[in-house]
């Protein structure tokens, strides 16, 4: 075999090669690349509250809400979700304006901002800002 | 004269040559900066090309094998067989061969529809199969084979096969070389057949891809097409001293 044809032998042994190791690891080297994230949804807590009868007596009640771990409002709180990107559904992040409520037992009532069925990140490993992908951790 | 005739050939080669240098160019820059933001975009954000890419290979790989094992026995029976009817059905092997696509392609819609092969991979593999164009161009070139040698294995077998394998191929092989990238060029670049007779796109070609571009994002177009061209590009430096052989020594005969 002359060296022309060795020389396009391996450049196309390379190029398939090449092809084939991507086939099998873009994925898990675009994963690599993506912040990694922990989430989970709003806590539905009860929250303590007080009201007057008709005897004109203070009485304590509790009332069901959704709340949120009030540890996690000291930074900006990121909710999770989906988007097709190029024919996958893929996660992402939105940054959430919360409106808080009352305070009881460590959590902290969610007014609005976040919906019932959303995930919310509680813990991540860098610094996400509004609209990046995410790998979520189950 | 002979220098306008150069100048001709050098300014042509350029009108050719224009579009793959400016694909390759464009996709190493995004607004005028070099860069490999386009090719990263491509294979490492655009999952869904791996797929299709391997697709492209194996319709083009499967269709030029099997197409060849069909097209060598047949252009050999119209060049050696004697039977009442050759110049008729020859005929017709041209007049299919000079058919656009367009025309053929509902009666394969609906045949394959039928037979239920609609989003398969044997609805592309098996229309392309049989294909006029090989036979005709393999049948022009066996008219200069050495007849002799095939009467020669004529006495020591009566087998067809072996008289093919042993006295035919060894004097078509330049032939075979030929058809086999041109009709892997073909496969390689079929867009219609693809798009009309498959659904799911993990079943789609690389053309596809390309010709659906827009849909993804980033910009992935052009790394893609350079890619695209790569395997066709090896193919003919492999194998272009035999296109030539392969085409015009039956002619010259």
């Amino acid at each position: 075999m002359s060296f022309h044809k060795k020389l396009l032998t391996a450049i196309t042994v390379i190029f398939f090669a090449a092809m084939l190791f991507l086939t099998v690891s873009a994925r898990a080297i675009h994963n690599a690349t993506l912040p990694q994230v922990t989430a989970e949804r709003l806590s539905s807590v009860q929250f303590p509250f007080e009201y007057t009868d008709e005897n004109g007596n203070v009485m304590t009640g509790t009332k069901s809400a959704l709340a949120i771990r009030s540890d996690l409002l000291g930074s900006d709180v990121f909710v999770l979700y989906q988007r097709e990107k190029n024919g996958d559904m893929r996660d992402y992040v939105r940054l959430a304006v919360i409106e808080t409520g009352e305070e009881y037992n460590g959590f902290t009532e969610v007014l609005s901002g976040i919906g019932y069925g959303d995930k919310f990140v509680i813990s991540t490993d860098s610094i996400l800002s509004d609209g990046d992908e995410v790998l979520v951790e189950e | 004269m002979k220098k306008l005739g150069i100048v001709l050939f050098i300014a042509a080669a350029l009108v050719f040559a224009a579009p793959v240098v400016m694909t390759a160019y464009g996709s190493f820059v995004s607004e005028g900066i070099p860069t490999l933001q386009n090719y990263a975009d491509l294979l490492f954000d655009c999952f869904i090309f791996y797929p299709m890419f391997w697709n492209s290979v194996l319709y083009a790989v499967v269709i030029t094998a099997v197409q060849l094992l069909v097209i060598v026995p047949c252009a050999f029976g119209f060049s050696q067989a004697k039977f009442r009817g050759k110049g008729a059905l020859f005929t017709a092997y041209i007049i299919l061969m000079m058919m656009p696509l367009q025309v053929t392609i509902l009666p394969n819609y609906i045949g394959l529809r039928d037979m239920g092969l609609i989003d398969t991979r044997l609805g592309i593999i098996l229309p392309m199969t049989f294909s006029p164009f090989g036979v005709v161009v393999m049948h022009q070139y066996m008219k200069s084979i050495d007849g002799s040698i095939i009467e020669a294995t004529r006495l020591e077998t009566n087998s067809i096969l072996r008289i093919i394998l042993t006295s035919v191929i060894p004097q078509i092989r330049a032939c075979i070389f030929a058809v086999a990238i041109f009709v892997f060029a073909d496969c390689w670049n079929m867009l219609e057949q693809p798009m009309l007779f498959l659904k799911r796109t993990e079943l789609k070609t690389l053309s596809v891809f390309i010709a659906d571009a827009d849909k993804y994002s980033g910009n992935v177009l052009l790394p893609a097409s350079v890619i695209f061209m790569i395997p066709i590009f090896l193919l003919y430096l492999f194998f272009n001293e035999y296109l030539e052989k392969g085409l015009t020594l039956g002619e010259l005969s």
